[in-house]
């Protein structure tokens, strides 16, 4: 049975120390004494900053896909891509592997891990949380371990900068949202803490069932 | 109480006893703090080490311009933007993808040695050395991505296309591995000996 005088305490998943942690104030944290290691984060309307930075996240993520990308002129031939079209002629190279890599990284850990945030943050808001949504938050964890679209990003400016002597270079309306979806994602997983989420979904979960065990108890005694 | 008669899910993080089987709020098995998987992170380190030498010997990048092709390996890519002046990106792609593998495998090699033999190493900066393999070992993906990206975007046939070579999927690969070896180590392992 888990003990209920700690549903408040924490074991620092980094030394494996028990730490009380009281109900933060917004904008505090709770450090682990033994380690440093921050527990857990309170952010101002956490819940609020998750949901809208993701769905903006999200929505620059779809526009990111469709339009143009980067075009690059050299000796009067132009050549046009989007962003899905970098990874395409990679499949056109009989580069496989890599471009299935390039895919997951792209765009396919990016959506999972967004539209994950938005549908956990979305049913906490409106209440609607079970013991199943644990289930995604364990992983959203692991989607955040993979996820490396900053590093994609960064590589994109370095390419830019490694071929900016060879060719022109013009940036598209795609990369500009793919460069808002990135900033966006991380002013999500700023306002991102797991203890928190958990201890939200927990207590969600336990207060919309008191009411029923009340009454089944009412019930029996009644009976 | 102390944290070791008790057990934390790794799922909802609710604290039980230790004779509980199950989380009481999630249903999650619960794990007993088994001893350290050293092995699975020795595989993961050693495989890791084996896609090192594919990965910086061949070439990750190959260029055709104007019916000229050149290949490059890791190094010489960094040598080659430095020669050009771009001290730079000269600089994050020799720290990302020469430095920053041979201190994390140092690191990983120093962790998983100091538990495999039980050297009594300062719990404190085990965790420190781990967290930053853990942190900074990601961007060393940035060769790989850019190399990635360029091929998808320079093809404009005999003028210039960039095509990747073989060592960037062992780049790719070689990342990967010590991901997995970093993340089959579990911090806490470091600090249950702490406080005998
Ligand atoms: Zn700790
Ligand atoms: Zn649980």
């Amino acid at each position: 049975m888990h003990i209920d005088s700690l549903n408040n305490s924490v074991i620092c998943h980094q030394c494996g120390l028990l730490v009380d942690v009281p109900l933060l104030q917004d904008g505090s944290s709770a450090n682990c004494p033994r380690c440093a290691k921050v527990l857990t984060k309170r952010h101002r309307n956490a819940t609020d900053h998750v949901l809208y930075f993701s769905i903006s996240a999200l929505l620059c993520l779809l526009y990111s896909v469709g339009f143009g990308f980067l075009e690059m002129s050299v000796q009067g031939q132009v050549r046009q891509i989007t962003l899905m079209e970098s990874v395409t002629t990679l499949f056109s190279l009989q580069e496989m592997a890599l471009g299935t890599l390039m895919t997951v990284i792209i765009v396919g850990l990016p959506a999972i891990y967004v539209s994950l945030l938005i549908y956990l943050v979305g049913s906490i808001k409106l209440k609607r949380v079970s013991r199943h949504s644990i289930d995604i938050l364990t992983v959203v964890g692991y989607v955040r371990f993979w996820n490396m679209c900053e590093i994609f990003f960064l590589g994109i400016l370095v390419s830019m900068v490694k071929i900016a002597g060879l060719a022109h270079i013009e940036i598209g309306e795609s990369f500009w949202a793919y460069a808002f979806f990135n900033f966006f994602l991380f002013a999500a997983i700023m306002h991102f803490d797991k203890v928190q989420l958990a201890r939200a979904i927990r207590e969600l979960t336990w207060e919309r069932e008191r009411p029923r065990q009340d009454s089944t108890n009412e019930a029996s005694r009644v009976g | 109480m102390s944290a070791k008669h008790l057990l934390s899910c790794h799922h909802c993080m609710l604290i039980h006893d230790e004779n509980s089987l199950h989380c009481s709020f999630c249903h999650a098995t619960l794990h007993r703090p088994e001893p350290l998987n050293l092995q699975r992170s020795w595989v993961f380190l050693l495989t890791a080490l084996l896609l090192y030498f594919p990965a910086n010997l061949l070439p990750i990048m190959i260029t055709n311009s104007l019916g000229t092709r050149t290949s490059n390996t890791i190094a010489g890519g960094v040598m080659l933007l430095w020669d050009h002046g771009s001290y730079f990106i000269a600089s994050i792609i020799f720290i990302a993808s020469l430095l920053v593998p041979i201190a994390k495998f140092i690191a990983l090699f120093a962790l998983c040695l100091s538990e495999t033999f039980d050297l009594r190493l300062d719990a404190y900066n085990k965790t420190t050395i781990y967290r930053m393999t853990e942190y900074v070992g990601r961007w060393s993906m940035i060769d790989v991505f850019v190399v990635a990206f360029l091929a998808g975007f320079i093809q404009m046939g005999e003028i210039m296309s960039i095509y990747p070579g073989p060592a960037a999927l062992a780049f790719a690969a070689m990342v990967i591995f010590t991901m997995l070896a970093a993340n089959s180590i579990n911090p806490k392992q470091f600090w249950d000996k702490h406080d005998e």
